[in-house]
């Protein structure tokens, strides 16, 4: 059996790599793959607890962080598509309408 | 169980109830003229949930939903309703606020009611959660559902991207919670407050676990995102100023009541109320202390510079939760007349700044692009709004923290708990981030009421509103009652911190 700390490490990594996909990708939706990738890295944390300690919680706590994460999916790509049909981007970088 | 055991839930099944029906009702009333009702349903709504907490409100604490080990995933003590009746109030107020502005705004929609009452409904899940999981289901209710009421507007580029923004940031915010709830869970084993609470206090050797101070740090984080503090803030600003403006209030007011509201259980009892230094506690004070100071100084500073009566509310939104901060570095020493304070602050917070974005959701005037909110463009106001200007003046007043007002004593009540505390030094920050506000505070004033009118004085195309008028006036109300008999609120807000054991 690999030991536990290798899984979080390689959950670590995931989250390190979605955190800094989040601030130098300008494309909305890759920004929102990449938040997802963290959401994931937690999921990963979550399992690897749980078989550790032999504690079914931590299984049950992934079925949530997923229903929840795809309720958020939902809203999110809604917004983009909005955005959209407005402004024919999905960059945020040319997202400049509010600025103090 | 009985049904009769979920009982003390009920105010947020009337909210998920009602916002069901105005899901409905907007479905099958095809004619905008009927649809004109749906506010007035949701109000309905709102005062039916709060005449059943009223009712309930010396009722004992309620645990629901045992979990293994008989611990409650959800308790219902006076904490809880009191922050119920705070963010029920706010959800209302902020109900009254929106019709008048979607007429001028020419659109009128629903589902907005729903929305909102279903997050109201989350956010009672959030303060009422006794396990750090049950509190996500709750974040997550709220959140989604306030990323849908800031995109409302979808044929405007400003409120898609405000939305865009606010959403990406808050999942991200989002990513880092449930990363740290992932941490605790490993070391701590359980998300319950209670067993946080034995780890924090007994288990020394828990407590050199790094990964427990780094899953606390990240779920801290998330928090600071919430409610906007430094350096979590940047998506505040955008947020507020695309987001329809009854939705920036309600943003403001009742997402920040909410997420303080449970950070302050958190605190209380998953941090077992004093974080003294023998248990690693001395460093969490200290963050504390930092993240109101630099929140603070960054809040006020950045509100003094901006010319837009919107962003300046949203920059000194931040200044508050710094403020709020002071407050909860005390209560995590163990100074529980604190949490009273936090409370009564809310309380005033919650009635002056939806008074605030109220008055701008009347006056603003949306085809005239953006230069319309300018401080500039308010020239003159005053005397042809004079009501709404004078009621302006009020919320800005109790929103520099100036007596008679509501403003003036939750400052009072917060710094005089940290005072006892010991934290001379965060108080001085405190006053002199104040004394800051009163400077960008008095602006609008000055814009208001003592600004040559150029000529010719743009028309306004303001229509009133006789809900948008009682929504003021219930916020105003609550604004000068808090200002001058503070006593009952207080005393409401301590025996609530006395419920949290």
């Amino acid at each position: 059996m690999i030991a536990p700390s290798f899984y979080l490490l390689l959950a670590s990594v995931l989250f390190a790599i979605g955190a800094i996909g989040v601030l130098v990708r300008r494309n909305a939706i890759v920004v929102f793959m990449c938040i997802e990738l963290m959401l994931n890295a937690a999921n990963l944390v979550f399992v690897t607890f749980a078989r550790q300690r032999a504690d079914v919680s931590g299984h049950v706590y992934v079925m949530l962080v997923m229903a929840v994460a795809a309720a958020e999916v939902a809203v999110g790509l809604a917004i983009i598509v909005a955005l959209f049909r407005e402004r024919r981007t999905v960059n945020v970088d040319e997202l400049r309408e509010l600025r103090g | 169980m009985s049904v009769n055991e979920l009982l003390p839930l009920l105010p947020a099944g009337v909210l998920v109830v009602f916002g069901l029906l105005l899901l409905l009702y907007e479905v099958f009333s095809n004619q905008s003229e009927q649809r004109r009702y749906s506010a007035h349903l949701a109000v309905l709504g709102f005062a039916i949930a709060l005449t059943v907490v009223a009712f309930q409100l010396r009722d004992p604490t309620a645990s629901l939903f045992l979990g293994p080990g008989g611990l409650a995933s959800l308790v219902v003590d006076a904490f809880a309703r009191v922050a119920f009746i705070l963010l029920m109030v706010a959800g209302l107020v902020a109900c009254l606020l929106s019709p008048g502005y979607a007429k001028n705004a020419g659109h009128s929609l629903g589902e907005y009611y729903g929305l909102l009452m279903f997050s109201v409904a989350g956010m009672m899940i959030m303060v009422s959660a006794a396990d750090l999981a049950t509190f996500f289901v709750g974040l997550e209710t709220m959140s989604v559902a306030v990323y849908a009421l800031t995109a409302l507007r979808r044929r405007d580029v400003r409120s898609t991207e405000a939305a865009l923004k606010y959403f990406l940031m808050g999942a991200f915010a989002t990513a880092f919670f449930l990363f740290g709830l992932a941490l605790v869970f490993g070391t701590v084993g359980s998300l319950h407050l209670t067993h946080l609470a034995e780890a924090m206090s007994t288990g020394t050797t828990l407590l050199r676990e790094p990964l427990l101070h780094v899953g606390l740090l990240l779920i801290l984080v998330g928090f600071a995102f919430k409610v906007a503090a430094f350096p979590f803030h940047m998506w505040a600003p955008d947020a507020y100023e695309g987001a329809p403006t009854p939705v920036t209030g309600f943003m403001a007011v009742a997402v920040k009541t909410a997420a303080f509201v449970s950070l302050l259980r958190l605190i209380v009892v998953g941090f077992d109320g004093a974080m003294s230094s023998q248990t690693g506690g001395a460093s969490w004070t200290v963050l504390l202390e930092a993240l109101s100071i630099s929140t603070i100084l960054v809040g006020n500073a950045l509100a003094l510079t901006q010319r837009s009566i919107k962003r300046m509310l949203a920059y000194s939104s931040v200044a508050h939760s710094g403020y709020v901060f002071i407050g909860l570095t005390a209560v995590a020493e163990g100074e529980a007349s604190a949490g009273a304070g936090i409370l009564f602050y809310l309380a005033a917070y919650t009635a002056m700044t939806l008074g605030a974005f109220g008055v701008l959701a009347y006056l603003e005037r949306r085809e005239g692009g953006s230069e319309a909110e300018r401080f500039g463009a308010y020239a003159g106001i005053g005397f042809r709004h004079p009501a709404a200007s004078a009621l302006m003046a009020l919320f800005v007043v109790s929103l520099a923290g100036l007596p008679p007002t509501g403003g003036f004593f939750g400052k009072l009540f917060v710094f005089s708990a940290a005072l006892r505390a010991g934290h001379t030094g965060l108080v001085l920050i405190g006053v002199l981030g104040s004394v800051i506000g009163v400077y960008y505070y008095l602006r609008v004033i000055v814009a208001f009421y003592m600004r040559d009118v150029p000529e010719p004085g743009p028309t306004p195309s303001a229509t009133p509103s006789a809900e948008l008028g009682f929504g003021l006036l219930i916020a105003a109300i609550l604004v000068v009652v808090l200002g001058v008999v503070p006593g009952p609120l207080i005393e409401l807000g301590r025996a609530a911190i006395a419920s949290l054991g």
